[in-house]
């Protein structure tokens, strides 16, 4: 639907250097990366609120570089909602209809529906002051959505709300997803919102996009040692493949050998990823298993989080597993727990040095 | 009574704002009337400049910004000195005859606190944040509309900026001194009076200016503060 072609565009201390990417109609891509790294400004070229000082945009092929945002087709939501704090509520969501020639009754009728479907009916005569942040993030959101847009652009809708009122903004996204097709382009901190959400995304450090893709594929087979480490892979080990058979490598790092699947040869250097939910935490010494890697470790801490627990295990190198903590309760583990850890070789994503 | 001739001052100050004291309210009139109109003449022109610096970006923004608010402080004097040049016989503007009017008065009140409008007009602006603006322009209003809806936004702060100019009008001596001449029941304002009263040892007519002077500064910081309220 619209791709950056080799854009870049330098804004003060924010900068995009070279960055080309598609998105696709009917996507919910996010766009993640550490803080300053040029997400919000990836956002807003998006809607046309920079030019680039290089390269091109297109929209369904057709170049649409210079083309002012109230001509794109676009709304966009800010984290801190920007709603008018002069207007009630029925006026700020119809805002866009009003600016675009629609008589102030019409646009009244035509946001009602909306009002409607995101709980805020009773809301439409209070000015934006007296509702709370979760109440504010749905007006924003009936206010973005009211004008139609071919794609909607969300910058960090979630970071201001609390846990519980997070999770139903979730939800009222992915309706607007799935049962609305809206195209949906979101910048996030959070690698849970993305699992949550996303079907593409992107990684964007230091202005330069690293990674992009299919959202499951970038977040479990990250291309980098450095996205890995941004999208939270928990265990993220560098080696040395020693031995290669048929695609079965041998990897020895941290003085530990681990089996994977790769095509890298031996000499090369790699970096192992290991996501916390592929370790299984087993008690004794040698329970059987179809895993290729076991090792033997200690428990040395346990920090619950809600339903789960990390359990982090010395095993020569240090190792994070996930488990519920009903699972951590049946198993009586403790710091001090002697414990097997095993990860199947299909489990470890395999960066190589020059992919 | 026989005592000190402030304190007598004072009393004889109440009983003339009491009675409406002719000269009193006449030179109260006029002040306000300078003022006011110098206020909004000044407003008319400084508040579109002001959101046209804040609006555009060229070189020297940040230049002509600085020099905005260093002319916050324009001495008054300077300002009367210029004016009266230019409205004198001998100065481009000669032939309007504006010179020792009430007229005149408005014109360097004017040019006077046009500087501190345009300023606070960018600052008041400049407080409303660029997510709102990109937010606006997204959601497909024109750039005049986008214009329309920050001003709207910052119509309360733009409100103080205009509350400010008119309490600096109302308050200053300077440009009215010397563009007007102090003349009695043709020029003569509030400030103006008061200097020449004091100097005449007049003292209950001084202080009775005084007190509605402050009464008027008074009233412009409520309105002031009601308005930050908002």
């Amino acid at each position: 639907m619209i791709a950056f072609d080799r854009v870049s565009l330098a804004l003060g201390s924010f900068s995009l250097d070279d960055v080309s990417l598609t998105i696709g109609k009917g996507d919910y891509y996010f766009i993640v990366g550490p803080s300053g790294a040029g997400k919000t400004v990836l956002l807003e070229a998006i809607a046309g609120l920079h030019r680039p000082d290089s390269g091109r945009v297109l929209l369904r092929g057709t170049e649409i570089t210079a083309l002012p945002p109230e001509k794109r087709k676009v709304a966009l939501v800010y984290q801190d909602y920007s709603l008018f704090p002069n207007m009630r509520v029925i006026e700020n969501v119809s805002y866009g209809l009003r600016v675009r020639g629609m008589r102030k009754e019409e646009a009244r009728a035509e946001v009602a529906p909306l009002l409607e479907r995101f709980g805020i009916t009773h809301l439409a005569d209070r000015y934006p002051g007296t509702l709370s942040g979760g109440e504010q993030q749905r007006v924003a959101l009936a206010r973005a959505v009211a004008v139609k847009p071919d794609i909607l652009l969300l910058d960090e809708p979630l970071s201001a709300l609390d846990p519980v009122t997070q999770e139903k903004f979730i939800d009222d996204l992915r309706r607007l997803h799935r049962e609305d097709g809206l195209t949906i382009v979101q910048v996030s901190h959070s690698r849970r919102e993305a699992h949550l959400l996303a079907t593409r995304m992107a990684v964007i450090i230091d202005g330069t996009l690293v990674d992009e893709g299919e959202a499951n594929v970038v977040l479990n087979a990250p291309k980098s040692r450095e996205v890995a480490s941004f999208i939270g892979v928990e265990n993220i080990l560098d080696g040395t493949v020693t031995a290669n058979d048929g695609g079965l490598a041998t990897v020895a790092a941290g003085g530990l050998a681990f089996e994977a699947v790769t095509d890298a040869a031996a000499g090369e250097e790699v970096t192992l990823c290991i996501r916390a939910d592929d370790v299984v935490v087993a008690v004794g010494d040698r329970p059987q298993s179809s895993a290729r890697n076991t090792m033997a470790g200690t428990v040395l801490r346990i920090a619950e989080n809600g339903p789960v627990a990390e359990v982090r295990v010395d095993a020569g190198v240090e190792l994070t597993a996930v488990l519920t903590r009903r699972s951590v309760r049946d198993l009586s583990l403790v710091p001090g727990t002697p414990v097997t850890l095993s990860v199947k070789a299909t489990a470890i994503h395999v960066i190589r040095s020059f992919s | 009574m026989n005592g000190n001739p402030i304190i007598e001052g004072f009393v004889e100050a109440i009983e003339l704002i009491i009675t409406l004291d002719p000269q009193v309210v006449e030179i109260t009139i006029r002040s306000l009337y300078v003022s006011l109109t110098a206020t909004f003449f000044a407003a008319l022109i400084a508040l579109p400049l002001g959101a046209l610096i804040y609006f555009y970006e060229f070189r020297g923004k940040h230049a002509v910004v600085s020099t905005l608010q260093t002319l916050y402080a324009l001495p008054t004097v300077i300002v009367g000195l210029i004016v009266f040049l230019l409205l004198s016989n001998v100065g481009p503007f000669g032939f309007l005859r504006f010179l020792y009017t009430p007229g005149g008065m408005i014109a360097a009140q004017t040019v006077l606190i046009i500087p501190l409008l345009m300023g606070l007009t960018v600052s008041a602006l400049s407080g409303i944040d660029r997510d709102k603006r990109y937010t606006i322009t997204a959601l497909g209003a024109s750039r005049l509309q986008t214009v329309m809806t920050i001003i709207a936004e910052a119509r309360f702060a733009v409100m103080s900026g205009v509350l400010l100019g008119f309490g600096r009008a109302i308050a200053e001596v300077g440009t009215v001194m010397i563009v007007g001449g102090n003349i009695r029941g043709a020029t003569r304002v509030l400030t103006t009076a008061i200097a020449l009263n004091t100097s005449m040892a007049n003292y209950s007519l001084s202080i009775a200016l005084g007190i509605i002077l402050l009464a008027v500064a008074l009233g412009v910081n409520i309105a002031l503060s009601l308005v930050q309220r908002r």
